[in-house]
């Protein structure tokens, strides 16, 4: 199904159909991004509730140009972070990056399901998910997560760097205990 | 970045990319109820602009429509051409009546003048142009007799209106000749009579100065004519209605003129009353459920300092800072059960305890569970606020009558909270503290507040006000909180203009 012109236009002039289309429409996409950047279930929801009512109160704003899925995309993004700023997110001061071991094994993550990723991501300390995510799912530069978050450069190579070390970590660990499991009799 | 990296990276996000998940049914609700908030806010906000742009417009209307006869009207007089007459005998005073037509019809279109001066209803019957019309047993009178006898006086005999024994009754309502259009001589004081024998403008001002009257002023209170008649040279005219008010000398003579300077001002006041106050403390981000409300009755005490502008002394503008005080005193009943996993302790032990049941914003500890059974402890709840405030304000005050004033003024207001105390009193006296979320240490509210006040002496007023005022942001720190609060008071107060301006 997609997001048409009607949608969007009943969605300007505040007919509450539309708006409940456009929201079953979207949030399943837009639900996972909140998902990445909480802490929790419940956490996530506060941001996509808040992200469904900036949408609206701003779809004026969307001039049809490019995609509105991004565009409420980045809304999303936007509010999480505001909502994590709120939180006072800690970052962990820069580190030296050689010290830490970057290289990371390409086929750890393809045996895990979506849901156990972002389960994973979620147990991140909020500053490492939250540059993670900037960075990785988002596909923001180190200079942009630096201007968004208030940090430095530095900071924000640092937190990516010990994000992707604990993550590969925890699917190390995610790994081995499914090995029993699956292990033949 | 090494290309593991990046590969990492890739798989990752294609693996999260199609993943799809909805929220739980609440968030579309809570959704919902925060669009419907905002359209009530932006509905409530129209209502407030509508209202605001009618009294504005309403009292543009009332006070600028006050000189539309005055000045429209005599510049539009002032463009008719008018005959070459000698000065001297117009501006000369008559002194016998009969004996000069002209000057007779000068004369009494200044008796007119005059009498416009207070009312435009006083229509001249003047000598030689007043033709008598009305059918045998009238009786003619001049209702303006009171207000220039001298006219009438000079009014010869023979021009009185009788005539085959009929009379000729002036009403006071201007005359209307066969075509409806009234006599020129009764609407245009001092600038021309209808047989074109104007009197200078110098003549007609003696003659009111010297009634005690300032005849250029107009009329605070005059009103704009509804419909206008036209005279049969196409000049609008206005409809010349019975006013009570422009036509009491009393009341005029009473009132100041009108002083169309802005003129500043700097007033003190000091007032205290009883305010009701509510709550509405909901999770900020389910504002569809947890509905727990505040609400609380107790007393306001508040001092400012206000200066601004005043416009036309009935319209004013002002910014204040000031200190404000409430203290709010309900019953509370604190019941004690057993309830397992609550903590422990026993009676005396402090209030302030990890878990709590929300009262509003004021958390009252959960009952303790090694007490065994349950008991309820009454008291009140007592909560002491104390704020410096400044309002930006705009406002109307019209007189109703003397010396009293009826007056709405209204805007926004920034709080800066200053200090707030919050304790549970029991009955046997003893305080026990209580906890309370943080307050927000700013918070900028729009209020209205409808006044009567009265005039002593100088600058010395006091007033009865009644004022609402709503909160625009959360009265609490915690974001997960939306706390708007939102309050009516009444309150009596002394107001002391240090300048002397009053509006």
């Amino acid at each position: 199904m997609e997001i048409t012109k009607d949608i969007l236009d009943g969605c300007r002039s505040g007919k509450s159909t539309s708006q409940e289309h456009l929201y079953r429409l979207l949030t399943p996409r837009l639900f996972p991004v909140c998902l990445r950047f909480a802490a929790s279930r419940s956490e996530a929801e506060d941001y996509m509730q808040e992200s469904w009512i900036r949408i609206f109160q701003k779809i004026n704003n969307f001039r049809n140009e490019g995609s509105f899925e991004g565009w409420a995309r980045r809304i999303t993004v936007t509010t999480c972070l505001e909502g994590l700023r709120r939180r006072n997110i800690q970052f962990d001061s820069p580190a030296n990056l050689s010290a830490l071991q970057l290289s990371e094994d390409a086929t750890a993550i393809s045996g895990i399901s979506a849901a156990e990723l972002i389960a994973l991501i979620q147990t991140l300390p909020a500053g490492y998910r939250t540059v993670f995510n900037l960075y990785v799912m988002e596909e923001f530069t180190h200079e942009e997560i630096a201007r968004q978050l208030g940090i430095s450069e530095g900071t924000s190579k640092s937190q990516l760097a010990r994000a992707r070390m604990l993550l590969r970590e925890k699917v190390a660990h995610l790994h081995s205990e499914a090995k029993p499991q699956h292990a033949p009799k | 970045m090494n290309d593991s990296t990046k590969y990492n990276d890739e798989q990752l996000r294609r693996q999260l990319e199609n993943y799809a998940e909805m929220p739980s049914d609440k968030v579309w609700s809570g959704v919902t109820a925060a669009l419907e908030q905002k359209k009530k806010k932006r509905r409530l906000l129209f209502w407030i602009l509508l209202l605001g742009g009618i009294a504005s417009g309403s009292t543009v209307w009332f006070f600028a429509g006050s000189t539309y006869s005055g000045a429209v009207l005599t510049a539009q007089q002032n463009q008719e051409p008018k005959p070459a007459q000698p000065a001297a005998p117009q501006s000369k005073p008559a002194t016998a009546a009969g004996k000069n037509p002209q000057t007779n019809t000068a004369n009494t279109a200044l008796a007119a003048e005059k009498s416009n001066i207070h009312s435009y209803s006083n229509s001249v019957t003047t000598a030689g142009t007043s033709a008598p019309v009305s059918g045998k047993g009238t009786k003619h009178t001049q209702n303006n007799a009171g207000r220039a006898p001298e006219n009438i006086a000079q009014t010869p005999a023979g021009n009185t209106g009788k005539k085959d024994g009929s009379q000729h009754t002036n009403t006071g309502v201007p005359q209307l000749s066969d075509n409806g259009n009234t006599s020129a001589a009764a609407h245009t004081p001092g600038r021309s009579s209808a047989t074109g024998k104007g009197i200078p403008e110098s003549s007609s001002r003696q003659a009111s100065v010297s009634a005690g009257i300032v005849a250029d002023t107009p009329h605070p209170l005059s009103l704009t004519p509804r419909r206008t008649l036209s005279l049969s040279n196409g000049i609008p005219q206005p409809a010349l209605l019975k006013n009570r008010f422009r036509d009491s000398t009393t009341l005029y003579k009473t009132i100041p003129a009108v002083s169309v300077k802005i003129a500043p001002f700097i007033s003190l006041e000091a007032s205290a009353g009883s305010v009701w106050y509510k709550r509405n403390q909901v999770p900020a981000n389910d504002i569809s459920s947890g509905n727990a409300q505040t609400r609380k009755s107790g007393i306001y005490a508040a001092a400012l300092l206000r200066g601004g502008f005043s416009f036309r002394r009935y319209a004013f503008f002002s910014l204040g800072v000031g200190y404000e005080y409430f203290r709010f005193s309900n019953p509370y009943a604190l019941t004690y059960t057993s309830v397992p996993g609550a903590g422990s302790g026993n009676l005396n032990q402090d209030l302030n305890t990890p878990s709590f049941e929300a009262y509003g914003d004021v958390n009252i500890p959960l009952p303790i569970s090694s007490y065994n059974g349950s008991q309820t402890i009454n008291g009140r709840l007592r909560m002491n606020t104390h704020n410096i405030f400044i309002p930006l304000d705009m406002g109307f005050s019209f007189p109703v009558l003397h010396n009293l004033h009826l007056g709405i003024s209204g805007g926004p207001a920034l709080h800066f909270l200053l200090k707030q105390e919050v304790y549970f009193l029991s009955e046997d006296g003893s305080k026990k503290p209580v906890s309370i979320s943080e307050p927000s240490r700013v918070n900028v509210s729009l209020g209205i507040e409808p006044s009567l006040s009265y005039h002593i002496h100088g600058g010395l007023s006091i007033f009865a006000s009644g004022a609402f005022r709503y909160h625009m942001l959360s009265a609490v720190k915690d974001p997960s909180i939306r706390s708007m609060p939102y309050r009516a008071s009444g309150q009596l107060g002394v107001r002391l203009y240090l300048n002397g301006v009053r509006p």
